[in-house]
Protein backbone atom coordinates (compact mmCIF):
# COMPACT_ATOMS: atom_id res chain seq x y z
CA UNK A 1 0.00 0.00 0.00
CA UNK A 2 1.11 3.38 -0.73
CA UNK A 3 2.23 6.26 2.09
CA UNK A 4 -0.83 8.39 0.67
CA UNK A 5 -3.31 5.20 0.95
CA UNK A 6 -1.47 4.31 4.60
CA UNK A 7 -1.92 7.72 5.58
CA UNK A 8 -5.40 8.11 4.15
CA UNK A 9 -7.02 4.52 6.41
CA UNK A 10 -4.81 5.73 9.13
CA UNK A 11 -6.98 8.92 9.33
CA UNK A 12 -10.17 7.05 8.78
CA UNK A 13 -9.65 4.80 11.71
CA UNK A 14 -8.17 7.61 13.93
CA UNK A 15 -11.66 9.11 13.44
CA UNK A 16 -13.69 6.06 14.27
CA UNK A 17 -11.56 5.38 17.44
CA UNK A 18 -12.19 9.12 18.30
CA UNK A 19 -15.87 8.87 18.10
CA UNK A 20 -16.08 6.12 20.31
CA UNK A 21 -13.65 6.82 22.51
CA UNK A 22 -15.39 10.23 23.28
CA UNK A 23 -18.96 9.14 23.79
CA UNK A 24 -17.91 6.22 25.64
CA UNK A 25 -18.11 7.19 28.82
CA UNK A 26 -21.62 8.69 28.34
CA UNK A 27 -23.64 5.74 28.76
CA UNK A 28 -21.04 2.94 30.20
CA UNK A 29 -19.73 2.73 33.80
CA UNK A 30 -16.16 3.86 32.56
CA UNK A 31 -14.74 6.37 34.81
CA UNK A 32 -12.64 9.29 33.27
CA UNK A 33 -10.67 12.25 34.04
CA UNK A 34 -13.69 14.90 35.19
CA UNK A 35 -12.87 18.76 36.48
CA UNK A 36 -14.40 20.66 39.63
CA UNK A 37 -13.26 23.92 38.43
CA UNK A 38 -14.76 25.33 42.07
CA UNK A 39 -12.51 23.54 43.90
CA UNK A 40 -9.87 23.39 40.95
CA UNK A 41 -8.95 19.92 41.13
CA UNK A 42 -8.95 16.79 38.91
CA UNK A 43 -10.73 13.49 39.91
CA UNK A 44 -10.78 10.10 38.12
CA UNK A 45 -13.87 8.52 38.62
CA UNK A 46 -17.09 7.33 37.15
CA UNK A 47 -19.69 10.18 38.47
CA UNK A 48 -19.53 13.12 39.55
CA UNK A 49 -19.87 14.35 43.08
CA UNK A 50 -20.67 18.07 42.62
CA UNK A 51 -19.89 20.77 39.79
CA UNK A 52 -17.56 19.02 37.33
CA UNK A 53 -16.71 18.75 33.70
CA UNK A 54 -16.42 15.90 32.01
CA UNK A 55 -15.59 17.58 28.46
CA UNK A 56 -11.77 17.45 28.91
CA UNK A 57 -11.53 13.96 29.94
CA UNK A 58 -13.08 12.81 27.27
CA UNK A 59 -11.53 14.63 24.82
CA UNK A 60 -7.85 13.11 26.04
CA UNK A 61 -9.19 10.18 25.98
CA UNK A 62 -10.36 10.87 22.70
CA UNK A 63 -7.20 11.97 21.04
CA UNK A 64 -5.30 9.18 23.08
CA UNK A 65 -7.78 6.30 21.34
CA UNK A 66 -6.85 8.63 17.76
CA UNK A 67 -3.32 8.34 18.13
CA UNK A 68 -2.99 5.23 19.33
CA UNK A 69 -5.57 3.86 16.39
CA UNK A 70 -3.42 6.26 13.75
CA UNK A 71 0.19 4.69 14.76
CA UNK A 72 -1.31 1.27 14.76
CA UNK A 73 -2.68 1.39 11.46
CA UNK A 74 -0.28 2.92 9.79
CA UNK A 75 2.11 0.29 10.95
CA UNK A 76 0.39 -2.20 9.63
CA UNK A 77 -1.08 -0.23 6.44
CA UNK A 78 2.66 0.29 5.28
CA UNK A 79 3.59 -3.63 5.53
CA UNK A 80 0.31 -4.20 3.15
CA UNK A 81 1.22 -4.94 -0.10
CA UNK A 82 -1.82 -4.46 -2.31
CA UNK A 83 -3.30 -0.95 -3.06
CA UNK A 84 -6.06 -0.23 -1.65
CA UNK A 85 -9.26 -0.97 -3.34
CA UNK A 86 -11.84 1.27 -4.61
CA UNK A 87 -14.52 -0.39 -2.30
CA UNK A 88 -12.17 -0.10 0.53
CA UNK A 89 -11.52 3.41 -0.06
CA UNK A 90 -15.36 4.23 -0.25
CA UNK A 91 -16.44 2.19 3.21
CA UNK A 92 -13.42 3.40 4.95
CA UNK A 93 -15.08 7.13 4.71
CA UNK A 94 -18.19 5.81 4.85
CA UNK A 95 -17.53 4.56 8.32
CA UNK A 96 -15.77 7.89 9.46
CA UNK A 97 -18.38 9.77 8.32
CA UNK A 98 -21.40 7.67 10.10
CA UNK A 99 -19.78 6.80 12.84
CA UNK A 100 -18.69 11.04 13.96
CA UNK A 101 -22.64 11.57 13.11
CA UNK A 102 -24.18 9.11 14.96
CA UNK A 103 -22.03 10.11 17.77
CA UNK A 104 -23.14 13.70 16.55
CA UNK A 105 -27.05 12.78 16.43
CA UNK A 106 -26.36 11.22 19.68
CA UNK A 107 -25.58 14.19 21.83
CA UNK A 108 -28.03 16.44 19.85
CA UNK A 109 -31.03 13.86 20.98
CA UNK A 110 -29.79 13.77 24.28
CA UNK A 111 -28.98 17.38 25.17
CA UNK A 112 -32.01 18.47 23.49
CA UNK A 113 -34.41 16.78 25.86
CA UNK A 114 -31.99 17.08 28.83
CA UNK A 115 -33.28 19.42 31.97
CA UNK A 116 -30.52 20.51 33.54
CA UNK A 117 -29.79 21.02 37.21
CA UNK A 118 -29.07 25.01 38.17
CA UNK A 119 -26.71 25.40 40.89
CA UNK A 120 -27.73 27.08 44.17
CA UNK A 121 -27.30 31.02 44.24
CA UNK A 122 -24.87 31.62 46.80
CA UNK A 123 -24.75 34.91 49.36
CA UNK A 124 -21.87 36.47 47.54
CA UNK A 125 -23.66 36.14 43.75
CA UNK A 126 -24.25 39.84 42.08
CA UNK A 127 -25.28 39.01 38.51
CA UNK A 128 -22.51 40.35 36.10
CA UNK B 1 -16.94 34.05 45.75
CA UNK B 2 -15.34 30.86 44.00
CA UNK B 3 -11.37 31.14 42.67
CA UNK B 4 -12.12 29.52 39.31
CA UNK B 5 -9.04 29.28 37.02
CA UNK B 6 -8.57 32.34 34.04
CA UNK B 7 -11.94 33.44 35.80
CA UNK B 8 -10.22 36.89 35.77
CA UNK B 9 -9.71 36.66 31.81
CA UNK B 10 -12.74 35.18 30.51
CA UNK B 11 -14.06 37.56 28.90
CA UNK B 12 -10.49 38.15 26.76
CA UNK B 13 -9.99 34.70 26.31
CA UNK B 14 -14.03 34.41 25.13
CA UNK B 15 -13.77 37.48 22.79
CA UNK B 16 -10.06 35.62 21.55
CA UNK B 17 -12.33 32.51 20.97
CA UNK B 18 -15.08 34.56 18.84
CA UNK B 19 -11.99 36.60 16.57
CA UNK B 20 -10.10 33.11 15.77
CA UNK B 21 -13.72 32.04 15.07
CA UNK B 22 -14.38 34.60 12.43
CA UNK B 23 -10.97 33.34 11.09
CA UNK B 24 -12.01 30.01 11.24
CA UNK B 25 -15.82 30.10 9.56
CA UNK B 26 -14.25 32.17 6.79
CA UNK B 27 -11.33 29.21 5.99
CA UNK B 28 -13.80 26.44 6.63
CA UNK B 29 -16.24 27.91 3.96
CA UNK B 30 -13.66 28.90 1.49
CA UNK B 31 -12.23 25.22 1.67
CA UNK B 32 -15.40 23.87 1.37
CA UNK B 33 -15.87 26.12 -2.16
CA UNK B 34 -12.35 24.76 -2.71
CA UNK B 35 -13.15 21.27 -1.98
CA UNK B 36 -16.46 21.08 -4.47
CA UNK B 37 -13.95 22.12 -7.20
CA UNK B 38 -11.93 19.21 -6.52
CA UNK B 39 -15.79 17.30 -7.01
CA UNK B 40 -16.51 19.16 -10.18
CA UNK B 41 -12.98 18.75 -11.75
CA UNK B 42 -11.91 22.57 -11.26
CA UNK B 43 -9.39 21.34 -8.68
CA UNK B 44 -6.98 24.22 -7.19
CA UNK B 45 -4.55 22.29 -5.11
CA UNK B 46 -2.21 25.15 -3.65
CA UNK B 47 -5.41 26.73 -2.74
CA UNK B 48 -6.53 23.94 -1.21
CA UNK B 49 -3.40 23.32 1.19
CA UNK B 50 -3.20 26.74 2.09
CA UNK B 51 -6.52 26.81 3.47
CA UNK B 52 -6.56 23.31 5.29
CA UNK B 53 -3.00 24.81 6.97
CA UNK B 54 -5.58 27.83 8.12
CA UNK B 55 -8.72 25.47 8.98
CA UNK B 56 -6.13 23.11 11.15
CA UNK B 57 -4.34 26.61 13.17
CA UNK B 58 -7.50 28.48 13.51
CA UNK B 59 -9.61 25.43 14.34
CA UNK B 60 -6.34 24.59 17.66
CA UNK B 61 -6.46 28.40 18.57
CA UNK B 62 -10.22 28.98 18.33
CA UNK B 63 -10.66 25.37 20.49
CA UNK B 64 -8.18 26.54 22.53
CA UNK B 65 -9.36 29.74 24.30
CA UNK B 66 -12.31 27.87 24.87
CA UNK B 67 -11.34 25.23 27.09
CA UNK B 68 -9.59 27.73 28.59
CA UNK B 69 -12.49 30.32 29.09
CA UNK B 70 -14.65 26.67 30.11
CA UNK B 71 -14.20 26.71 33.76
CA UNK B 72 -15.82 30.25 34.06
CA UNK B 73 -18.77 29.75 31.76
CA UNK B 74 -19.70 26.32 33.54
CA UNK B 75 -20.21 28.11 36.44
CA UNK B 76 -21.08 31.80 36.24
CA UNK B 77 -22.67 31.63 33.32
CA UNK B 78 -24.50 28.00 32.95
CA UNK B 79 -24.46 26.52 36.70
CA UNK B 80 -26.03 30.15 38.16
CA UNK B 81 -27.75 31.41 35.47
CA UNK B 82 -28.36 29.66 31.85
CA UNK B 83 -29.59 25.86 33.74
CA UNK B 84 -31.75 28.10 35.43
CA UNK B 85 -33.83 30.66 32.89
CA UNK B 86 -32.24 29.31 29.71
CA UNK B 87 -31.80 25.73 30.01
CA UNK B 88 -31.96 25.58 26.09
CA UNK B 89 -28.61 27.40 25.97
CA UNK B 90 -27.31 25.33 28.24
CA UNK B 91 -28.26 22.26 26.12
CA UNK B 92 -26.99 23.81 22.80
CA UNK B 93 -23.27 24.72 24.16
CA UNK B 94 -23.06 21.37 25.16
CA UNK B 95 -24.03 20.24 21.36
CA UNK B 96 -21.45 22.73 20.10
CA UNK B 97 -18.37 21.76 22.80
CA UNK B 98 -19.31 17.97 21.82
CA UNK B 99 -19.64 18.47 18.02
CA UNK B 100 -16.51 20.69 17.94
CA UNK B 101 -14.28 17.91 19.49
CA UNK B 102 -15.47 15.58 17.36
CA UNK B 103 -14.61 17.80 14.04
CA UNK B 104 -10.81 17.50 15.58
CA UNK B 105 -9.68 14.42 13.48
CA UNK B 106 -11.40 15.52 10.50
CA UNK B 107 -9.93 18.52 10.30
CA UNK B 108 -6.46 16.86 11.05
CA UNK B 109 -7.20 14.23 8.50
CA UNK B 110 -8.15 17.01 5.64
CA UNK B 111 -4.91 18.33 6.61
CA UNK B 112 -2.42 15.59 5.91
CA UNK B 113 -4.91 14.34 3.03
CA UNK B 114 -4.41 17.99 1.51
CA UNK B 115 -0.28 17.41 1.36
CA UNK B 116 -0.48 14.13 -0.38
CA UNK B 117 -3.76 14.45 -2.43
CA UNK B 118 -3.20 14.93 -6.02
CA UNK B 119 -6.60 15.66 -7.23
CA UNK B 120 -6.09 15.29 -10.65
CA UNK B 121 -4.76 11.95 -10.21
CA UNK B 122 -6.26 10.15 -6.73
CA UNK B 123 -9.91 10.74 -8.16
CA UNK B 124 -10.96 8.02 -5.50
CA UNK B 125 -9.94 10.11 -2.56
CA UNK B 126 -11.42 13.60 -4.28
CA UNK B 127 -15.17 12.41 -2.77
CA UNK B 128 -13.92 11.41 0.76
CA UNK B 129 -12.12 14.63 1.14
CA UNK B 130 -14.30 16.55 -0.13
CA UNK B 131 -16.71 14.66 2.66
CA UNK B 132 -14.36 15.19 5.56
CA UNK B 133 -14.39 19.33 5.06
CA UNK B 134 -17.28 19.76 4.03
CA UNK B 135 -18.59 17.92 7.00
CA UNK B 136 -15.68 20.31 9.04
CA UNK B 137 -17.81 22.96 7.73
CA UNK B 138 -20.89 22.61 8.79
CA UNK B 139 -19.63 21.61 12.30
CA UNK B 140 -18.06 24.89 12.07
CA UNK B 141 -20.94 26.92 10.73
CA UNK B 142 -23.35 25.21 13.52
CA UNK B 143 -20.60 26.03 16.40
CA UNK B 144 -20.34 29.93 15.06
CA UNK B 145 -24.48 30.11 15.12
CA UNK B 146 -24.79 28.29 18.50
CA UNK B 147 -21.81 30.40 20.10
CA UNK B 148 -23.61 33.99 18.57
CA UNK B 149 -26.57 32.99 20.12
CA UNK B 150 -25.56 31.57 23.74
CA UNK B 151 -23.63 34.94 23.60
CA UNK B 152 -26.96 36.58 22.98
CA UNK B 153 -28.13 35.08 25.72
CA UNK B 154 -26.01 35.27 28.26
CA UNK B 155 -21.78 36.18 27.99
CA UNK B 156 -19.20 35.03 30.99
Amino acid sequence: MSRKDALYVAMCLGTIAFAIAFVYPQFTEQAVAWYYPLERRWAYETRATGLAMDFYGRLAQGLVAWAATVIAALLVALRIKRPLSERATSLLAAWAVTFTLLVILYFAWNLYFRHPTPSPIPDWYRPR
Amino acid sequence: MPDIVFDGAARLLVLLHAATAIVLVGAATHHAVVAVGYLRGTPRPRLGRIYAVVVAVSYAVTFGFGLLAYPTFRYHTRALYLDRYEPWASNLFDMKENFAALGIPLVIATLVLSRVLDPKRDRLLVGPYAAFVLFTAAIVWFDVISGLLITMTRGV
